[in-house]
């Protein structure tokens, strides 16, 4: 199948390589259009590589913000297209943000919806400025400064730089287009293979189809339709139908980048190719209705009538605008249709929830997506953990009879850690490790993405531990002898208590999770029966035997290591990954003096001493 | 604008290190904020008919918070070049 589809692939591509070479050989006109689209795209490329670099996780930190209303989502949608004028790129970013669970599906429409809308002002660009000055001239300073400026280390000037330069070259390609069909009208007239009626109209959308699926940028498409079209060598009916094939053509972007992505991102990609058909098919139905109100609109901008570049602008806009108008109102019933028609697979607990290769390129995604993956491999861990400990899973996490805890269970039984773990833990930290190993970070990121790694160790190896101490704990909760089993019941205790805060801490996005997490910290220093002095006690006072008494210290060092391994998860799982949050709350943290320091003053390490010989009398 | 204000502007936009100190130090403003409201609801709360487990719990948690709060506000101090 695989050998097919690349068999395939290579045969388009070849395919391609003689039609361009055979018009290379043929025409030194075409030989100029075509190396016009081809600088053309490599600006587009430029461009969106500047606003990669110049933005560095602005742009999502933007989308984040401002898209927690649909109408914001829509406006970020327009404005972040006519800036970088590239639907695709705002697509394939908001597919990961979906995929990452950052952003909801009707928020994901809007942006889409607007990136459309967005992507109108190309044109606008193109017939109104791009033909009428000689943007060339413009081009080659742009060009020199810009690649002088990505020499530069900072990175803002290495973006600006990217953009200067990608706009440079989308200036230059637009001269080549229009040179070279301005050169071809001498030549050759090919408008007089125009069709008319409903005829062309199909055929023009299919060729606008195909064009912008080849070139998989509908800003390209329109800009060799305008100069085309500038130059007369297609009439303007069938450059309004090869623009509304390019409308539609650019939905294989989407599409291609959402293969890869998970189910949220696939509805997206199938939003937008419902959203761009029906457009498209409103504007092919209704297209006398839209010549209309073009010529009406245009007299009333305006615009001479003879100025078909900026006529097709404005029905490119107008187009839009209509779908836009008839689909916005039905965003909820298409997020509906959507989630009922487009189910996610049958999944297990260790299928990852929101990683997957589609947000490879995109760090901070992709980041963000890791982080909520480890807290869902924390509650995979929280089921293991909690059944080690006797209690009902679900219980523990809405918090239901933890007054219980204070008891030892009526029953103890072992469970099979290793099983568990082989089935809901190690596939889903593999997938975890191999996604952060393959993410392309730089910078802060590679930080966070090492952070993110170890606190998935973190949390294996306070698993491993609780594997270990679950030995005694099973002989020990049931132990005849009241002052053994008061220890081991007060270990369990702690941890089920501490596995509660934590679900509690995850759950909750207002939690201050730097107090809380100190507030763990030093509850589970109180709890160290060797530092309070509990152990002494007992071997002192002859309660436990000196047997007991090594197993009980090994036992309460192990869950030390849990708890503390769990908060140092914790602290890097649990709020999101923002550089300057978590520098703040690393300097904000108590550091082990200052802890030391509250246990000194804190009645309670005395008091234990006190607690203990009360209690087992 | 004023030139002051004007150059400020520049400035962060083409240093990552002022947009990052900058941006540290309101959002260290904005958390401390919420510090101090947490803190007057934990005094407040301590003020209530609680019992001694919670009452204990609850003087931990403020006592934890005062500590944090002093490190913030030198943080924020020689964030503003202030110590």
């Amino acid at each position: 199948m695989s050998f097919d589809r690349a068999g395939s692939r290579h045969i388009l591509l070849a395919t391609i390589f003689l039609i361009l070479g055979y018009g290379f050989l043929a025409s030194p006109e075409f030989n100029e259009i075509a190396a016009g689209v081809a600088i053309f795209l490599f600006g587009m490329m430029c461009l969106e590589q500047g606003f990669k670099a110049f933005t560095g996780g602005t742009l999502e930190r933007l989308l984040e913000r401002t898209t927690n209303r649909q109408w914001k989502s829509f406006v970020f949608g327009v404005l972040a297209t006519t800036l970088m004028q590239s639907s695709s790129l705002v697509s394939v970013i908001t597919i990961s943000f979906l995929s990452a669970g950052l952003l909801g599906l009707a928020q994901g429409i809007g942006i889409i919806f607007g990136a459309n809308l967005g992507s109108t002002t190309g044109a606008w660009l193109v017939a109104g400025f791009g033909l009428k000055v000689d943007i060339a001239a413009y081009a080659m300073p742009m060009i020199t400064f810009g690649v002088i400026l990505v020499f530069n280390k900072s990175t803002t000037l290495k973006g600006f730089g990217y953009a200067l330069t990608g706009l440079g070259f989308l200036f230059l390609g637009i001269h080549f287009m229009k040179g070279g069909f301005e050169s071809f009208g001498q030549t050759i007239d090919l408008a007089a293979y125009a069709v008319p009626g409903v005829a062309g109209l199909l055929i023009f959308t299919l060729i606008g189809v195909f064009a912008t699926v080849v070139m998989q940028s509908s800003h390209a498409t329109l800009v060799l339709i305008i100069t085309a079209l500038a130059a007369q060598q297609i009439t303007y009916e069938n450059a309004l139908a090869l623009s509304i094939g390019a409308n539609v053509g650019t939905t294989i972007t989407a599409l291609l980048g959402s293969i890869s992505a998970n189910i949220e991102g696939r509805r997206l990609a199938v939003a937008h190719v419902i959203f761009n058909v029906t457009t498209g098919a409103i504007a092919l139905l209704f297209i006398r209705g839209f010549v209309a109100a073009v010529e009406t609109g245009s007299a009333w901008l305006g615009i001479s009538p003879d100025d078909h570049t900026l006529k097709l602008a404005l029905f490119h806009s107008m187009f839009n605008l209509a779908g836009i108008a008839l689909m916005l109102p039905l965003t909820s019933r298409l997020v509906v249709f959507l989630e009922t028609r487009l189910k996610p697979k049958p999944r297990t607990v260790s299928t990852p929830k929101y990683i997957n290769d589609g947000m490879i390129d995109m760090p901070d995604a992709a980041l963000e997506a890791a982080r909520k993956e480890l807290q869902h491999l924390f509650t995979n861990v929280f089921d293991i953990m909690a059944l080690v400990l006797h209690t009902d899973p679900a219980r523990l996490r809405k918090g239901d009879g933890l007054e219980v805890l204070a008891n030892a269970p009526e029953r103890v039984r072992t469970i099979d850690v290793d099983d568990y773990y082989q089935r809901r833990v190690k596939p889903l930290h593999g997938s975890i490790l191999d996604f952060l190993a393959r993410v392309r970070t730089q910078g802060p990121q590679s930080r966070h993405a090492f952070i993110l790694r170890a606190s998935s160790q973190q949390l294996l190896e306070a698993l491993k531990d609780l594997k270990h101490l679950q030995k005694n704990l099973v002989r020990h909760l049931v132990s005849p002898n009241p002052y053994l089993r008061k220890e081991y019941v007060a270990i369990r205790q702690h941890l089920a208590l501490l596995l509660h805060e934590l679900h509690q801490m995850a759950n909750d996005p207002e939690a201050n999770v730097t107090l809380t997490l100190d507030v763990l910290r030093v509850r589970s220093e109180e709890k160290d029966i060797v530092a309070n002095g509990t152990l002494d006690q007992l071997i002192r006072e002859k309660r436990i035997s000196v047997e007991s008494a090594t197993s009980l210290m090994n036992d309460s060092a192990y869950a030390r290591h849990i708890a503390s391994n769990l908060l140092a998860m914790a602290r890097a799982v649990f709020s999101p990954l923002e550089t300057v949050r978590h520098e703040i709350e690393r300097e904000l943290h108590l550091d082990k003096h200052e802890i030391a320091a509250i246990l000194a003053d804190s009645p309670r390490m005395a008091e234990s001493h006190e607690v203990t010989r009360d209690e087992t009398r | 604008m004023k030139l002051g204000k004007l150059t400020n502007r520049l400035g962060d936009l083409l240093s990552a290190d002022r947009r990052h100190q900058r941006e540290k130090r309101n959002k260290l403003k904005e958390l401390l904020k919420l510090m101090k409201k947490q803190q007057k609801a934990l005094e407040h709360e301590l003020k209530q008919d609680l019992d001694s487990e919670k009452r204990a719990g609850v003087e931990l948690k403020l006592q934890i918070l005062i500590e944090q709060r002093k490190k913030g506000v030198r943080l924020l101090r020689e964030l503003s070049g202030k110590s």
